[in-house]
């Protein structure tokens, strides 16, 4: 037993104590159920069931989620909670009070909401809200005030995005749309001066092929024609001297570039290729979005990469002549065949990234069935994406357990040089950040997202949002990375940020079992498997007979275990029934193993990190022999080097004692100890030393600095906490002093009193809590008895 | 758990409330008068912990402090002359669930109250009592209280009041049953909203003895320990009054007091050369009355019927 944390201290749902009693005929069917599959008469859990550690968020009034999340322009997901109380900050204490209702009405409609504007959502919400609270005039009017400020303090261009089984490409799409919209910007910011050379290159051009310079230069200088004739310039400057004009070749190469370079780009931003099974019809009437459905989604995605690839390249080879010609470096000897094959390949990163995104989106089941051809994908040159739905309890096959779980983030780690994500719905930002890795990756990428539907469609019984975490803290479905450009190492390469308990083999809570007792129960994909229904014929009730004998074994312990412990033993999980009863089931050998599997995967992520890995304990228990080692030699050198030295002093003392002696006897030196000639003179005091050195200097006397009275502080102010409410000054002038929501005093207009009255109100204060600063106006009667009187309180 | 950034387990209270929520009618207090702070104080403990208005109660016998509950946008029960403690006690022994606050003089509870005061504090029932000491019947224009100094000319006392006053925190701290014992001024709204709070935490009677000036007939009589703030001292102890580090400057002179130490708490009671603010004693293992009291709550109306029915049967002929 564990003692909880802070966070754990909130009230938690009591689970009744395991029943007792052991009965080993009772447990025969439940080990047969576990070796054989024969459920026998044992039940079934009961419909609605959760795993036990879940019991406290099953009795919550509503589902847990952390949906809606708040997108911004630039594609970034926020907290719900987070982003209002960062629109909030320094707003009255009445609104952020009220910041967890707000949030409520939102979720409160959040089961509706795929993706909405977030300022009218919000908005809306806070009209319930007002309603719902009913206040007094006064503070409603503040809390409405306060609302319309949050309201506009939202980030520009934000949206709620909800739960909705499309949320990963509404995600993708916010996250695409707002990164190439910018890039693109870029791109043409830096096209711009290119164009505008071209076109003057071309006009002075067409100036000295139509002969018209003098005339032109002199229309162009209307202003200041009477103090300047082109015309005479011209015929002094002769006609044969300065630059020829351009070749038909070159005018035409200038004029195309031209024409490329101020062409508006119209690409989409966002190229979604499926193999028929995206169901999305949002996305098809979307701005800057093409959906393409193909036999073979990857092949397609990179021909359509390839298609866009070189559109974009004339464009790019058109600014890239633009920048020689304008540079006078170009030479169509050296320059040319460049330009001619320029492709794909010569792409700088901004160049890269203002391509349109082609995703293939598919499903494991499918990814599964088209490993080839997304192999292919995941080690070509093009930067195709693979957002592919990943449901974290069903095997590529569906609900069997028959084969070791196809790893698919594994296997796409294996190509090396693509971008491997492993991700969830159920944590936003983990999924945006992700996407917007994929981006700007330009690679290959495959992210795998873990999806909140149940094997079976089947409402999830805590809802989506839990479902979709349920996968991470079951291992089915852990987070990680694996980016190749992040370095040469794995350490660097692949990171498992995100998961729980990183270090443990499964994540624990603490479950309250009676109304005393606190356990650390693990949750296992044994746990898991229990909210999904498909997975019901791997799990019967244990008979409460035998609930508790010592051969029923929690599954994570009965995985730590040898094979022969394990061998006469049962793994169970514990659940919660709809009833709130506490129910011990038996866990099936295929569910168990699938168990297994999964914790294997994770070791493997674990090692791969340098958690938990043989090679880097092995190193750690070398070094920590080596240090010992080298620790004991030092420590027995020491122990030496003492016991000379004690031996040596012994040897000495004893010589000059008996040396002493031998003198004392024969009439020698007096003997006296204390004043020995060899006897080390005792340390001296620090006040004995002090007396020895010479009196220090009598320190000059310090130079008294000039003091000036403090400026009195120019404004009024009032220390509100200690004002008493005594209505003194309110009494005196209601607008220049008024009452904050908590009715303790403070300034209100300061130009709505005079001097005079600031003085009085802090005369009769009987908490001395005003300051009444400097007079504002220089022409108040008696300022100079004033301003004597308002120096003790300011 | 999972992630999750809140906790699912807590429920919204549907409603909010707002300072306003918790005032009555306008105060009619004289403008300076102490009562305000300590009127402002329990409005703002009020939002602070949202209690709903309808379960709060503020009962008050006679007096300038006994206008309390018609300030409080709460149930009241403005009583009778020294009666405040016992209508209190009824409140709580038939609706143990609501919040009383009792707000009484040093006249109304040390004089004609006196009595049920002692068994009040007896009782222990869960209420906060505010003694409002102004040492002077003011609502009957200043006639010598229990608690006005030796010396203090009144209208009954002109020359002077004869008698030394009664100390009303060393008193209680001989009562049987003494669960909470606390002492402030109201001049210091910083230490009397904490006292106060303290108080209200308190499960059982906790009694708190307000110094309150009077502007109009008591204006001096706290003159020396606000001119002197070296007079006042601060008790510090973990299970104590929380002293807020802005007291550091107005409130210099500190002691640390264990509130557990009766010995400790009627000795500094009784001191006479500073008077001292914080928590002087807390004993929460005192029985409450209540408890006995709110028996049979629960019980249905045939229930109480049959109860009755064969209570009365042992008459029947």
């Amino acid at each position: 037993m564990t003692a909880p944390t802070d966070a754990e201290r909130r009230p938690v749902a009591h689970l009744p104590l395991p029943a007792g009693g052991a009965d080993a005929a009772a447990l025969i069917p439940v080990r047969r159920f576990h070796l054989a599959g024969e459920p026998g008469a044992l039940a079934p859990l009961p419909d609605g069931a959760v795993p036990a550690v879940l019991a406290d968020v099953a009795r919550a009034p509503a589902p847990p989620t952390d949906y809606p999340v708040l997108v911004d322009g630039q594609g970034q997901v926020h907290g719900l909670d987070e982003a209002l109380a960062a629109a909030a900050a320094g707003m009255p204490a009445l609104l952020v009070d009220n910041l967890p209702r707000l949030a409520q009405q939102i979720r409160a409609r959040s089961g509706e909401l795929d993706e909405r504007a977030a300022a009218p959502a919000v908005g809306e919400a806070a009209d319930r809200l007002v309603a719902q609270l009913a206040l007094k005039p006064g503070p409603q009017g503040e809390l409405v005030n306060a609302l319309e400020h949050l309201i506009k303090a939202l980030p520009e261009g934000a949206h709620l995005v909800g739960l909705a089984p499309d949320v990963d490409l509404r995600l993708l799409w916010r996250t695409t749309h707002a990164a190439l919209g910018a890039r693109r910007e870029a791109l043409v910011a830096r096209w711009t001066p290119l164009a505008h050379g071209l076109r003057q290159r071309l006009e002075v051009d067409r100036h000295k092929r139509e002969g018209r310079s003098a005339q032109a230069v002199q229309a162009a200088n209307a202003g200041g024609a009477r103090f300047f004739d082109a015309g005479a310039l011209a015929q002094a400057m002769g006609t044969h001297r300065g630059t020829e004009a351009l070749s038909d070749g070159e005018r035409e190469a200038l004029s195309q570039a031209l024409a490329t370079l101020q062409a508006p780009v119209e690409a989409p931003r966002l190229v979604v290729v499926h193999g028929g099974d995206c169901q999305a019809p949002w996305l098809a009437g979307t701005e800057a979005v093409q959906v393409v459905a193909a036999k073979d989604p990857f092949a397609e995605a990179e021909a359509l990469w390839g298609a866009q690839a070189a559109e974009f390249a004339r464009r790019y080879q058109a600014a890239r002549y633009a920048a020689l010609v304008l540079e006078d470096r170009y030479e169509a000897d050296k320059h040319g065949p460049w330009l001619d094959a320029f492709d794909a390949q010569a792409f700088d990163d901004d160049e890269l990234a203002a391509l349109p995104a082609v995703v293939v989106v598919t499903s494991d089941k499918a990814l599964a069935r088209a490993l080839a051809p997304a192999s292919k994908a995941l080690r070509g040159h093009a930067p195709v994406r693979i957002l592919c739905r990943v449901t974290p309890t069903a095997d590529a096959d569906g609900p069997t357990l028959d084969h070791s779980h196809l790893e698919l983030g594994y296997l796409g780690m294996s190509h090396r040089q693509a971008l491997v994500q492993q991700t969830t719905v159920g944590r936003a930002a983990h999924l945006q950040a992700a996407l917007a890795r994929a981006d700007a990756a330009h690679r290959p990428s495959l992210t795998l997202v873990g999806v909140a539907h149940t094997i079976d469609g089947s409402p999830p019984p805590l809802g989506a949002w839990l479902h979709a975490s349920a996968g991470i803290e079951g291992r089915a479905h852990p987070l990680f990375t694996y980016d190749p450009a992040a370095g040469t190492h794995w350490a660097r390469r692949l990171s498992c940020e995100g998961n729980p308990a990183p270090d443990a083999h499964w994540p624990t809570h603490t479950v309250a079992l009676g109304t005393d007792r606190l356990e650390d129960w693990a949750f296992t994909f044994a746990d898991q498997a229990v909210l999904e229904r498909a997975y019901a014929a791997h799990l019967r009730v244990v008979p409460e007979a035998c609930a508790a004998h010592p051969d029923l074994m929690p599954i994570a312990e009965w995985l730590a275990a040898t094979e022969d412990d394990r061998a006469h033993r049962v793994p169970t999980v514990w659940v919660m029934s709809p009833q709130g009863g506490l129910l011990r089931a038996a866990v099936s050998r295929p569910l168990a193993l699938a168990a297994q599997d999964r914790l294997d995967f994770w070791h493997t992520l674990q090692e791969l990190v340098g958690v938990d890995n043989a090679h880097v304990q092995a190193a750690i228990d070398r070094t920590r022999d080596d240090l010992q080692a080298a620790h004991a030699a030092e420590l027995a050198a020491l122990q030496a080097a003492h016991a000379a030295e004690v031996a040596r002093v012994e040897r000495e003392t004893a010589q000059e004692a008996l040396g002493r002696l031998a003198a004392a006897l024969t009439g020698g030196a007096a003997f006296n100890l204390s004043a020995g000639a060899s006897a080390p003179a005792p340390a001296k005091t620090p006040e004995a030393i002090a007396e020895t050195l010479p009196a220090p200097a009598a320190d000059p006397e310090p130079t008294a600095a000039p003091e000036s009275a403090p400026e009195p502080p120019a404004d009024p102010w009032i220390e509100s906490i200690l004002c008493t409410s005594c209505n003194d000054c309110i009494n005196l002038n209601g607008q220049l002093f008024v009452y904050n929501g908590s009715k303790q005093a403070m300034i209100g207009d300061p130009e709505a009193g005079t001097f005079a009255e600031l003085v009085r109100a802090a005369e009769a204060c009987p908490s001395k809590c005003i300051h009444p600063g400097a007079p504002m106006n220089p022409n108040e009667p008696n300022l100079d008895d004033l301003i004597a009187r308002a120096a003790k309180f300011n | 758990m999972f992630g999750l950034k809140r906790d699912w387990t807590v429920t919204l209270p549907e409603r909010y409330f707002t300072f306003e929520d918790y005032e009555g009618g306008e105060a009619r207090w004289c403008p300076g008068c102490g009562d305000h702070a300590i009127l402002t104080a329990v409005q703002r403990i009020c939002r602070d912990e949202q209690l709903p208005p309808e379960q709060v109660v503020s009962v008050s016998g006679i007096g300038c402090s006994s206008r309390f509950p018609h300030y409080m946008g709460t149930y009241g029960f403005h009583g009778l002359h020294g009666r405040a403690l016992p209508v209190a006690a009824g409140v709580k022994a038939r609706r143990p669930e609501l919040k009383v606050w009792v707000a009484t003089g040093d006249g109304d509870c040390c004089s004609i109250g006196a009595g049920h005061w002692i068994h009040a504090i007896r009782y222990n029932m869960d209420m906060t009592v505010m003694l409002f000491d102004n040492a002077i019947y003011g609502l009957t224009k200043k006639q010598t209280s229990p608690t006005s100094p030796k010396g203090l000319s009144t209208n009954t006392h002109p020359r002077g009041a004869w008698l030394p006053p009664l100390n009303p925190t060393q008193a209680t701290l001989g009562f049987t049953n003494v669960s909470f014992v606390a002492q402030t001024v109201d001049w210091n709204p910083v230490h009397l909203h904490a006292t106060l709070k303290k108080a209200y935490e308190h499960k059982g009677l906790s009694f708190v003895r307000i110094l309150q000036r009077c502007p109009t007939y008591t204006d001096k009589v706290f003159d020396d320990l606000q001119s002197d703030p070296r007079k006042i001292l601060v008790l510090e102890h973990e299970r104590g009054v929380p002293v807020d580090p802005a007291l550091d400057r107005v409130f210099p002179t500190r002691q640390a007091h264990d509130p557990s130490d009766m010995g400790a708490a009627r000795a500094l009671a009784a001191r006479d050369d500073v008077f001292a603010i914080g928590l002087l004693f807390q004993d929460e293992s005192c029985p409450r009355y209540e408890d006995f009291t709110r028996r049979g709550l629960d019980m249905s109306v045939d229930d109480k019927l049959a109860g009755l029915d064969a209570a009365l049967d042992r008459f029947a002929l």
